[in-house]
């Protein structure tokens, strides 16, 4: 088992590519924003407010500084991504239906249909975070809009049911799990 | 079945951010300063405060008590104005409401000083007397720690706003039954956000610290209002015995209403509760709804348009918090208008009149059944302080020409006095010399009786009326019959008049009654 390999591309003209070092680049950035939006997210749910409110409400803001920057990052990365992997964007849309390359093994497939269902989770997550966060931002241009409470709960339910859901998908999709018979 | 597990740069990276940023945060937990509580401790922080009757609360003989048993800080305890940067619509209700000025009231406020001040039973506690009656109308302060003679309480608008939110938004539990503000707050431990916005980000710990409904049900729970709307007059301020003055929650524990599970909120903070109230008697139980209006009986300190703006002003203890930032004055002064819409709406639907005529031994003598019904209040009609707050009947016969042939109840509306004589119904108060206390001097009261009992719910009351009529008396009667109710008796002006400095102009004003309900019957065998 080769431990450290600190590159997924195994060509090294590929490597010396511009587009694959933008890929990298974003790649690098967005893993870094979002483990920090998903460790401070499972923190503010998870560890109790009382040990230290001040605290909590720091990692909040964090959070949610990091949740936007996310989101950012990570469309410009999908459609960079799907450039890089040949595939039409629409794919997503319909993981079950994503058809198996002649050329592709069956764990490149596997790959592509757990990358779709990624991206449906991680969009969800972000997205429903982003609407969460609505009343904040618009409150900051000087406009109060509510969610009903009952409607925050939902979301809430939502946003974390889905980002519960992502992170094994997203650590599955990243470790490149090789099966050898 | 082997698994490879290849560990790229990116799943390095990401390992790598977790491991410092959980530390990070660790290390933020540990190090960040935060005070969980910022109550003040009476004896430590406080050392002038007077508790001269008991060490287990600061705030005897009102029966609030805090979770911690500290005094709420006035440094950091939120206006009602800082609630309206989200909760505008519940701010403007409130602002219109009696709940917003209890403490500022002039009519409150000159009745605590002549108390305090002037009563026989004040004595060398009068300021600490007072924390009964401040404790339900200026909750805030006393919860602070102003009921005390060497006050060591800064200024904090929200000590000045009566029954503001953040009482009821951090109560946890209720005492109805002890009443004189039997109500527990979790207000020290409140948790507060860096700013208005992450509450909107996060709001669930918002709600649990301001005990929204589906947290605490206690909130959409008669018990609630109970803990204030029942007064009782503890030992420590006169008397050999806690006299009850004010049992509005009893009342309503004892009806039908509170089996049928109607709690207060159901009317009173409803946006219509005439129109709830008329549901009601329809059968119907309309789906609840909220309203921060608190829809109740004063009509006076809401008659905006029927008094001059200076003098509604001046009675209301002054301008609402948060005046030209939220609400402009014209936009309260209109609201203030739909807010006594409302109320004589309510009272009007409160009580039902009937008048019936019974046989009599000769054409002499009229005999007039008159029944009034509590059909729409789950108490007592009328309820509250009710050495002030009456109704009473005027009963009015004229003949076929117009003239008075008998007329009962009869309001002189240039002293604000009633026919002493008239059916009325009120609790008198003496005391110890019998003389009659008329101003609300509730410490010096040794006795007291209705003239007419109040009328329970959903009960009728029968008045037989014998009138004797003139011997020239001929042809038809027209017989008028109202049903009126008065928030306040005309010497409780002077209390104003006497203590409050300057005295808002009160010549010539008189306290008007409102017709709850009218009705006329002719009669035709008279001869």
């Amino acid at each position: 088992m080769s431990f450290f390999k600190l590159t997924i591309a195994e060509d090294a003209q590929e490597k010396r590519t511009q587009s694959y070092q933008n890929l990298q680049a974003i790649l690098g950035a967005l893993l870094i924003v979002l483990t920090l939006t998903i460790t401070s997210g499972f923190w503010y749910l998870l560890v109790p407010h009382d040990v230290n409110w001040n605290a909590s409400q720091s990692i909040m803001v964090l959070h949610l500084a990091a949740g936007l920057c996310s989101t950012i990052m990570f469309m410009v990365f999908f459609f960079l991504h799907l450039k890089d992997k040949k595939v039409q964007w629409w794919q997503f849309l319909t993981p079950w239906r994503i058809k198996r390359k002649e050329s592709a093994n069956k764990q490149q497939w596997q790959q592509r249909v757990l990358g779709a269902i990624l991206t449906w989770l991680l969009l969800g997550a972000l997205l429903t975070g982003l609407y969460i966060t609505f009343p904040a931002i618009s409150f900051h241009f000087g406009t109060v809009e509510l969610h009903g409470y009952g409607l925050q709960k939902i979301l809430n339910a939502c946003h974390q049911s889905l980002s519960i859901l992502m992170v094994p998908v997203f650590m599955w999709h990243m470790l490149w799990i090789v099966l050898k018979r | 079945m082997k698994v490879n597990l290849v560990i790229t740069r990116p799943i390095f990276r990401v390992l790598l951010t977790t491991i410092i940023t959980v530390v990070g945060f660790m290390l933020l937990t540990v190090f960040l300063p935060w005070q969980k509580n910022d109550g003040i401790e009476v004896g430590t922080d406080l050392t002038e405060y007077s508790m001269p009757w008991t060490n287990n609360s600061p705030f005897y003989p009102s029966e609030w008590q805090t979770e911690d048993h500290k005094l709420v800080n006035w440094r950091s305890v939120p206006s009602a104005t800082y609630c309206a940067e989200c909760h505008e619509k519940e701010y403007k209700e409130w602002a219109s409401s009696i709940h917003a000025i209890t403490g500022p009231d002039a009519i409150y406020e000159g009745s605590i000083l002549e108390n305090e001040l002037n009563s026989e039973n004040g004595g060398e506690y009068a300021t600490e007397k007072i924390r009964w009656c401040d404790g339900c109308h200026e909750p805030l302060g006393i919860l602070a720690g102003e009921g005390t003679p060497v006050v060591a309480v800064g200024p904090n608008e929200a000590l000045e706003e009566g029954a503001t939110c953040i009482l009821c938004h951090t109560a946890t539990k209720a005492d109805p039954l002890a009443g004189n503000a039997g109500l527990t707050l979790n207000i020290n431990e409140i948790k507060r956000y860096m700013s208005p916005s992450l509450i909107m980000a996060a709001p669930e710990q918002h709600a649990l610290s301001m005990q929204a409904k589906s947290h605490n049900p206690m909130m959409g729970e008669s018990e609630m209002c109970g803990t204030c709307h029942t007064e009782i007059r503890p030992t420590r301020v006169n008397g050999d015995f806690p006299l009850h003055f004010q049992e509005t929650f009893d009342e309503w524990r004892l009806s039908s209403y509170a089996e049928q599970g109607i709690e207060c909120q159901n009317c009173h903070m409803h946006p219509e509760p005439a129109q709830y109230i008329q549901a009601l008697k329809r059968g119907e139980r309309p789906k609840r709804k909220v309203s921060h209006r608190f829809v109740g009986n004063n009509y006076l300190l809401t008659a905006a348009g029927a008094i001059p703006d200076k003098l509604l002003v001046d009675l209301r203890g002054g301008w609402f918090p948060g005046r030209n930032v939220f609400m402009t004055s014209e936009e309260w002064l209109t609201d203030l208008k739909k807010q006594q819409a409302l109320i004589l709406d309510l009272l009007k639907e409160a009580a039902d009149l009937k008048v019936r005529k019974k046989p009599s031994k000769n054409n002499q003598q009229l005999r007039l059944d008159v029944s009034i019904t509590n059909s729409g209040a789950g108490h007592y009609l009328p309820t509250g302080a009710l050495d002030q707050r009456h109704m009473w009947i005027e009963v009015k016969a004229t003949d076929e020409a117009g003239n008075n042939v008998y007329h009962s109840g009869w309001f002189d509306q240039e002293k604000g006095v009633t026919d002493p004589n008239a059916v009325m119904y009120i609790k008198t108060m003496l005391d110890k010399e019998q003389n009659l206390i008329d101003r609300h001097i509730l410490f010096d009261v040794e006795k007291m009786y209705y003239q007419r009992k109040p009328i329970r719910p959903n009960e009728t009351d029968h008045v037989p009326y014998v009138i004797n009529l003139p011997t020239d008396v001929q042809g038809k009667l027209t017989v008028e019959v109202t049903l009126w109710y008065r928030l306040a008796l005309q010497p409780i002006v002077e209390n104003i008049k006497k203590n409050l400095v300057p005295a808002p102009n009160l010549d010539g004003v008189i306290i008007p009654p409102i017709i709850m309900k009218k009705t006329i019957i002719n009669i035709d065998n008279v001869i």
